[in-house]
């Protein structure tokens, strides 16, 4: 339980070739259409992500970049509260310490600022388990360099779906910042910062799929009830 | 139309802000984009493209000079084949319309390994400021590329950092450098010889 | 990169007039007074922009940047944690699984909410897995235990502190170190004392039609000493009332009692598995 995290390395999921042929496809000119069916496949994480405004029929960009910033406002939720803990409860060395600490208020300030963005559509973050990859210097550290590059992928394959250039600005400059994170932890841990000259895209779907096999996310617990209590008085 | 919708999402978040900063409607640069087109690539691509140059060959010499040893020289190898590839990709997108790379002199910067990190560092940031900077007025056709070299620029950037035991991500966020800027800077830095291309 | 460096030499035979013009102007742009670096002091400001058809536009202002320089996380703020029991568990004397049995975990409480226990330590146990350590909601009162980690799930975490007072009848909530609500309280009478201790809010109970608690009724890990046969456990519940001119006082069977109006504020302030203090 807590000697591996779960998410699997990104080169793991590239060897398919998937990735690649979907975005040449994506090239085609229907980039809409296959963000729109890749997101109806993808399964777990966008259960989390209501979206009103395409039940009422409303034009497709807007809830389109109304549900990228929620996804991206749910995923910094996954980061921020993975170095809280981590750092809450890890009890790790100096070294991990001093990365998360920073990393962590990074992805602290970006939920913030999106939180911020989308004021009343803003969704409340999800429930996390880490399943123990917080309290295990090993783990942490390893699914800190896979969230990392994952988020670094996630930006890169949202770029050329966006429809708001001030929206593709702003993530833009997020970008470099997660591809630094990445690269400091890799080399924190002895690993390459940078293997490859090119980063590789991740659709939403692609990380929705990710994100859903490490079972990070779940439904808070029930912890209210409307029974008549029966405590002492 | 798109970026309307956008900015009434964003709008809905009005008065103070305590967590950052939040730029809406009426800026010219934001109608600036509205003007994305592939001859305007053209230029965006051809502007990084004297940075990838640049880098490349940077990286390339201090290979070359060999004076460079333990993680410098890992970092100077690695990140010069990546260098070399961001050229080629961005010549291959570019075609006919690649501008050719100037002529360098790098001085002792590529062999003095104190001169080489701070001068890598201010390459890898410019590199960095200016994929910010222009990303966002790139078509779709050519913003994943960039995107893709974006990232890999932070990396390096983040690496050499973390090599002289400066923060590698100092902000939460990258800002753009403007054509001005990496001009300026350029000049300052002095490694492209004039006349040259 | 035999097919790149291919297609860059194609390009390049093809088109090497267009590029040099290209180069030529871009250069004049990017490279202003680089040609100058020998003697920048009399290099003159030359409006080089003008004459160029390269340039690029300016950056898009971004529609929202995040603080650029956050503080890093300290780990000071005083923060617990709770966590989800997510499979019926035992807890043992030890992290061992042959240890003495200290208590048993439900999946639920007696009010049918989700059962979260409050996780004081943690340690990897001599099956090599890791254990955590938690309060138990048994008696007697502070009975603490360990149980498998992958017998919770995930963890929440808290900033706030309730500390009752029983000497004075106050209640005091914390956020870190900030006191960020005061009221008075009815407390357990002589016959059925309030039990002091560690404890933590297990649930929140609301929307019921009782006035006896009032609106709002928090669950807490405390158990009656006196009420031991009590429906649901005898637990000390802490809660709004119908006889507010009883407050302050010792008139309970062992909860706490609030005014409504205090209760409903902390309804808003107190999330589930905030530890209380009772002394």
């Amino acid at each position: 339980m807590i000697s591996e995290p779960t998410i699997p390395s990104l080169e793991q999921l590239d060897a398919t070739g998937a990735l690649r042929e979907s975005f040449a496809a994506v090239d085609g000119g229907s980039r809409r259409d296959f963000l729109w069916k890749g997101t109806l496949a993808g399964a777990g994480f966008l259960a989390a992500l209501s979206t009103p405004a395409w039940a009422k029929g409303k034009g497709p960009s807007k809830s389109l970049d109304l549900l990228i910033l929620r996804f991206g406002l749910t995923f910094e939720h996954l980061q921020a509260q993975f170095y809280e803990e981590g750092l809450r409860i890890g009890g790790f060395s100096e070294e991990t310490k001093r990365w998360a600490r920073v990393i962590g208020a990074h992805e602290r300030a970006h939920v913030q600022i999106i939180r911020h963005v989308l004021g009343p559509k803003a969704i409340p973050s999800p429930f996390f388990d880490y399943h123990g990859v917080t309290e295990h210097e090993g783990a942490f550290t390893k699914t800190a360099v896979a969230m990392e590059d994952l988020t670094t992928a996630l930006l890169i394959g949202l770029m050329p779906v966006l429809d708001s250039p001030s929206l593709a600005a702003a993530l833009f400059s997020l970008l470099t910042v997660e591809a630094r994170h990445a690269a400091w932890v890799r080399h924190d841990r002895g690993l390459l910062p940078v293997g490859k000259p090119f980063d590789d895209p991740k659709t939403i779907p692609e990380v929705n799929r990710l994100v859903a096999s490490t079972h990070f996310m779940k439904s808070t617990p029930k912890t209210w009830s409307k029974n008549a209590p029966r405590f002492t008085g | 139309m798109a970026r309307a919708d956008f900015l009434k999402v964003a709008a809905l978040a009005t008065g103070a802000v305590a967590t950052g900063r939040i730029l809406l409607a009426g800026s010219p640069s934001v109608a600036s984009a509205a003007r994305r087109s592939p001859h305007q690539d053209r230029d965006i691509l051809n502007f990084l493209l004297l940075l990838e140059y640049l880098q490349a060959a940077f990286y390339k010499d201090a290979v070359n000079r060999g004076a460079l040893h333990g993680d410098l020289a890992r970092f100077a190898q690695v990140v010069a084949g990546h260098e070399k590839a961001h050229v080629i990709a961005l010549r291959r997108k570019l075609g006919s319309h690649a501008r050719r790379a100037p002529a360098f002199d790098f001085g002792n910067a590529t062999s003095d390994p104190h001169r080489f990190a701070a001068a890598a560092t201010k390459l890898e940031e410019l590199a960095v400021g200016a994929f910010v900077g222009q990303g966002a007025n790139l078509t779709r056709g050519a913003v994943l590329r960039v995107a893709r070299i974006a990232s890999v620029e932070g990396r390096h950037a983040a690496w050499v950092r973390d090599i002289q035991t400066h923060l590698p991500a100092p902000s939460a966020a990258d800002a753009a450098i403007g054509q001005h800027a990496v001009a300026s800077t350029l000049r300052a830095l002095g490694f492209i010889k004039g006349g040259a291309s | 990169m035999i097919r790149s460096r291919a297609a860059t030499h194609t390009a390049l035979a093809a088109t090497g007039i267009v590029v040099a013009v290209a180069v030529i102007t871009f250069g004049v742009t990017a490279l202003a007074g680089v040609l100058r670096r020998h003697q920048p002091e009399i290099a003159p400001k030359r409006k080089v922009v003008k004459q160029s058809r390269i340039s690029v536009p300016s950056p898009v202002h971004p529609a929202f940047v995040p603080r650029n320089h956050p503080h890093p996380l300290s780990g000071k703020t005083p923060m617990s944690r709770w966590a989800l029991v997510r499979t019926a568990a035992v807890a043992r004397a030890q992290p061992n699984p042959s240890a003495a049995i200290v208590a048993r975990l439900a999946t639920r409480t007696p009010e049918g909410t989700a059962n979260i226990t409050s996780v004081v330590g943690a340690r990897q146990g001599s099956d090599g897995r890791l254990w955590v350590r938690v309060a138990l909601p048994v008696l007697p009162n502070g009975t603490r235990g360990w149980v498998p980690r992958a017998a919770l799930g995930g963890y929440g975490l808290v900033t706030t502190r309730l500390v009752v007072v029983l000497g004075s009848f106050k209640a005091v909530l914390f956020r870190g170190h900030r006191a960020i609500f005061k009221a008075p309280v009815g407390v357990g009478k002589a016959s059925s004392p309030t039990p002091k201790g560690r404890f933590y809010i297990r649930d929140k109970v609301l929307g019921f039609s009782n006035p006896f608690y009032g609106p709002v009724a928090f669950g807490t890990s405390a158990r009656s000493d006196s009420f031991t046969d009590w429906p649901g456990g005898g637990f000390i519940g802490i809660h709004g009332t119908n006889e507010p001119g009883l407050i302050p006082g010792r008139i309970s069977h062992g909860c706490i009692r609030m005014k409504n109006r205090d209760i409903s504020e902390l309804a808003k302030l107190m999330p589930v598995g905030t530890p209380v203090v009772i002394r």
